[in-house]
């Protein structure tokens, strides 16, 4: 059964690009435009991986990983963050909350795919 | 007479402190302890480590621990961190 | 790039543009308020969701440039840069060169990469300035890998993992570093040492305590191994060698444990067969490639500093919208155009045949036709505000170009009309503000001696009245000069010396072709066209525009358009064989034709309770050539402030009707709009409404001026 990979980020297309690079790889993919839109989906389902933009409206990136880590079904999940070179303070702030891994913005889709397959395999 | 044990699906650090609590307790009532791996779908090192302390704390508490059947996320877990030779199990007929 | 990715590329376009936009607006607002931190990092998100985009799909140059700006927007975040005028006005500019940047992109041309270079070195100037931290550097393609001093290559590597205890609590399971490692090579030899896992209660089930031996084969960098555990290496040691050297540090990796670990960690290089260096006490060469990651850095994070992402206030949900092109709307409005049409004809059978039953049926499908009209026409009214949008910052620009103090009032800029007309509608309207700019707001020393603010103002206003749409555009500027129109107009043979013309008319002589001249026209308002492309684009989308200007108050010029484009609620009138579709809204009354007047040219114009009506016989404009009708009607239509009486001889209702665009064979021909199809079969002609009011009574008031010029004027002027 393949892997599912939760992907959020307030761009359309970036979300896009993502996931078609994972889904070419054999994860499974859902999407969110935010931190809210995310913890509606996290409603039990099986998760493996939350790959997750810092800076969205609504609900950023830091707020949901803390609301995700009080989810006994996510508490564990694995979470990469995507963060820019410039925001070391917010990569502190996203280990801090239970992200820890990262990848830096901008990128392309196969640093993502390297990163992600460090925690999992499809 | 010895208590049986099944853990089934996942174990996981999602389950591992449910699984310890049940295995703790297990312990605390039973004199013999045999634990079927065979309905496990999903296997990480935080459930390798709970065998290892099983298997330990059965030893030291005098009361002994079998670990029955693995499958094969089991068994895939324990060759590919090299803990396979840490832990002896037995076969069961079923 | 493969059709997905093309895709992709797109909706980049199209989300750069929303946010571009917001970007554009945040920074025309914040010169009026203070900045609040939700519009500072909206700015920032701006550029940031761009930046990240565009790297994904490789745009180099996009992503070197937003690079910058969003670092210069983090530093106004964070506080350590002050938003100013000038800040603002140099953000505008950035903003515009991304926007020309994806324009170009998206167009496939070359990126005028150049032009930004003068921003760039603006915006750190302005960084340095600020006493900020100096601009960051070209984006690093990724984070600094592990501490990798020399190139160290070697194909068998042996990899001791002392992984920290909250790697699992972190969701990183140990095994998945080395699933990942045999993506990379082979493991040839592993153990894991777990003399560090307690028993009794001391055992945390949640923590890791293995400690992972192992020969990996594989001819990478060791970069490259160092890699693999990125993530884990807080609190983690971890020590890579090229196995042949490994052993000189068997030694030193025992010091740092304790003496069970380090027996274990013995016997299983031993089992490795790892030659033992201990006993030789070989001195310890600190070998180049053996790096290590202390157990490291990020306590947990200190509460002291401010947490700028703190959850914000729970905004209410975002309202959801499916994109979609505008060709697919258009063509499905097309085929509900055919639709109405053909339930008109199934209408029309089921009456000849004068069955009830099939009459209703066909009632109620002309009214589920109708809703579904009605939806699918609301799907391409967007609101106004798009366009307007755009003024704030032409005002703002123009204005600070020509020294002048001019303040924006936007209001109705919810009003909604149809998306090719707001398309269409631009660029007018933009001549038409930059007109008022240039011309209609006087300059301040004017001002003053006029006794008015210093400030100019310039309004913008929508909205609906009956079945039309409004546009104002107002200033409080000196107005429009009569006398000089006028005497304009008479030099350039546009009107006779001895003209006797309304205001409004005079005023609309201004759009004439060719009263434009190079004197009047400035680089602003100029640029090439004169006011009659301003009229000519309106009166394509079925507009029109009129003026009223007061000296010294100011001037208003409102332009008039009909929702859409698409379908038009008719009035069908009859004149011998031929049948005509009047637009609905146009229609006032209509009223029976006294007998007295049924003969043309005894009086062309009725008197409509005290109101003197021009009346167009549309049998002698059309040259039909039938004879009139016994009865004959009347039809009041309006345009604007003006009213006419169209003569016709039958009335035959109300009728839904798709327009279909006139050849190109018969665009001269001004009087007729468009055509349609009946449900018959036959073809009816839809009237142009203004054209005809503008004929009736220019005829009408030609019958009062005193010369013979009338029959020349009524062919140049009219009906146009």
């Amino acid at each position: 059964m393949a892997k599912t990979i939760l992907i959020i980020d307030d761009s359309i297309s970036l979300r896009q690009v993502v996931k078609m690079a994972l889904s070419g790889a054999g994860y499974d993919v859902i999407e969110a435009g935010n931190g809210q839109e995310a913890l509606k989906l996290l409603d039990g389902r099986k998760i493996h991986l939350i790959v997750s933009d810092v800076n969205m409206p609504v609900m950023d990136g830091i707020s949901f990983v803390k609301e995700a880590k009080l989810l006994p079904n996510y508490k564990f999940t694995p979470v990469i963050m995507l963060t820019t070179e410039a925001g070391d303070e917010m990569k502190k702030q996203g280990q801090a909350a239970g992200a820890k891994a990262w990848v830096v913005k901008p990128f392309q889709p196969p640093a993502l795919l390297t990163a992600v397959s460090k925690l999992i395999l499809p | 007479m010895s208590h049986l044990v099944t853990v089934s699906g996942e174990a996981t650090i999602f389950q591992a402190a449910d699984l310890h609590r049940t295995l703790l307790d297990a312990l605390a009532q039973e004199e013999a302890l045999r634990v079927d791996l065979s309905q496990i779908t999903e296997f990480d090192c935080s459930a390798a480590q709970i065998l290892i302390w099983l298997t330990r704390e059965g030893a030291r508490l005098g009361r002994p621990v079998s670990l029955l059947s693995p499958g094969e996320p089991v068994r895939e877990l324990l060759a590919l961190i090299g803990l396979d030779a840490e832990l002896t199990f037995e076969e069961t007929a079923q | 790039m493969t059709l997905d990715m093309e895709l992709a590329l797109q909706t980049f376009f199209e989300e750069s543009n929303e946010l571009l936009s917001d970007m554009e607006r945040i920074l025309l607002d914040v010169e009026m308020d203070a900045t609040t931190p939700e519009q500072l990092n909206a700015l920032f998100r701006a550029m940031h969701t761009i930046k990240g985009s565009a790297g994904l799909f490789a745009l180099d140059d996009v992503v070197r440039f937003t690079h910058q700006v969003e670092n210069a927007l983090d530093h106004l975040r964070d506080g350590s840069l002050q938003l100013d005028e000038e800040l603002a006005g140099l953000l505008l500019r950035c903003h515009d060169h991304v926007k020309t940047l994806l324009d170009a992109l998206a167009a496939k041309e070359a990126l005028p990469v150049d032009a930004g270079l003068p921003l760039l070195e603006e915006l750190s100037a302005r960084l340095n300035h600020g006493a900020a931290p100096q601009p960051s550097a070209e984006p690093a393609p990724a984070e600094a890998a592990a501490p990798s001093p020399a190139e160290a290559r070697a194909s068998a590597w042996l990899i001791s993992l002392r992984l920290g205890p909250d790697v699992l609590r972190n969701g990183m399971d140990p095994a998945s570093f080395i699933r990942y490692l045999h993506t990379m090579g082979r493991i040839e030899r592993i153990e894991a040492i777990s003399v560090k896992l307690p028993a009794g209660a001391a055992f945390d089930p949640e923590s890791n305590y293995l400690r992972l031996e192992l020969i990996f084969a594989g001819e990478v960098e060791i970069g490259a191994l160092w890699d693999a555990f990125e993530f884990a290496r807080e609190d983690s040691r971890i020590h890579i060698w090229p196995l042949d050297e490994a052993p000189a540090h068997l030694a030193e990796l025992s010091g740092e444990v304790d003496a069970a670990e380090a027996a274990a960690l013995q016997a299983v290089w031993q089992r490795f067969g790892l030659p033992d260096a201990t006993a030789p006490a070989i001195e310890a060469v600190a070998a180049p490639a053996a790096v290590e990651t202390a157990a490291a850095v990020t306590p947990r994070a200190e509460s002291g500093k401010a947490v700028h992402a703190e959850a914000r206030q729970p905004k209410p949900p975002e309202s959801k919208f499916i994109k979609v092109e505008a060709g697919k709307l258009d063509s499905l409005i097309n085929l509900i155009g055919e639709l109405v049409i053909a339930g008109a004809a199934a209408n029309l059978m089921a009456r000849r045949a004068d069955q009830t039953p099939l009459v209703e049926a066909t009632l109620a499908i002309s009214s589920l036709i109708e809703q579904i009209r009605a939806g699918t026409l609301s799907m391409r009214m967007i609101q106004i505000g798009e366009i307007f949008n755009r003024f704030p910052r032409v005002v703002r620009d123009v204005s600070r170009e020509l020294g002048k103090d001019i303040q924006l009032t936007i209001s109705g800029a919810d009003t909604e009309l149809d998306k090719s007309m707001v398309d269409k509608l631009g660029d007018p309207l933009m001549h038409i503000v930059r007109n008022a700019i240039d011309h209609g707001i006087e300059d301040t020393a004017q001002r003053r001696a006029a006794g008015k603010p210093d400030t100019g103002t310039i309004w913008l206003n929508a909205y609906h009245e009956s079945g039309s749409v409004v546009i104002e555009v107002a200033d409080d500027g000196g107005g429009l000069r009569r006398d000089r129109i006028l005497a304009k107009a008479v030099e350039r043979n546009l009107v006779p010396a001895d003209a006797t013309l309304s205001d409004q008319e005079i005023f609309k002589l201004i759009f004439e072709p060719g009263f434009s001249t190079a004197e009047q026209v400035t680089n602003l308002s100029g640029r090439g066209v004169g006011m009659d492309v301003v009229r000519k684009s309106i009166e394509q989308l079925r507009g029109s525009v009129d003026i009223d200007s007061e000296p010294q108050l100011g001037s208003t010029f409102r332009i008039r358009l009909p929702l859409t484009l698409a379908i038009i609620d008719g009035f069908l009138v009859q004149n011998g064989d031929a049948t005509f579709v009047v637009p609905l809204e146009a229609v006032i009354e209509c009223i029976e034709l006294p007998p007295a007047q049924q003969q043309e040219g005894t009086h062309d114009c009725l008197n409509l309770r005290g109101e003197i009506l021009p009346l167009l016989h549309l049998s002698t404009f059309f040259e039909l050539g039938a004879a009139p009708g016994k009865r004959q009607n009347v039809v009041v239509v309006r345009f604007g402030d003006s009213k006419a009486g169209l003569v016709v001889d039958e009335l035959l209702g109300e009728y839904q009707t798709v327009i279909k665009p006139l050849g190109s064979l018969f665009r001269h021909l001004k009087a007729i709009s468009g055509s349609t199809i009946l449900g018959t079969g036959e073809v009816a002609l839809i009237l142009d409404i203004p054209s005809l009011i503008h004929y009736a009574t220019r005829k009408e008031s030609e019958r009062y001026s005193p010369d013979g010029e009338a029959g020349r004027r009524s062919r140049t002027g009219s009906p146009s």
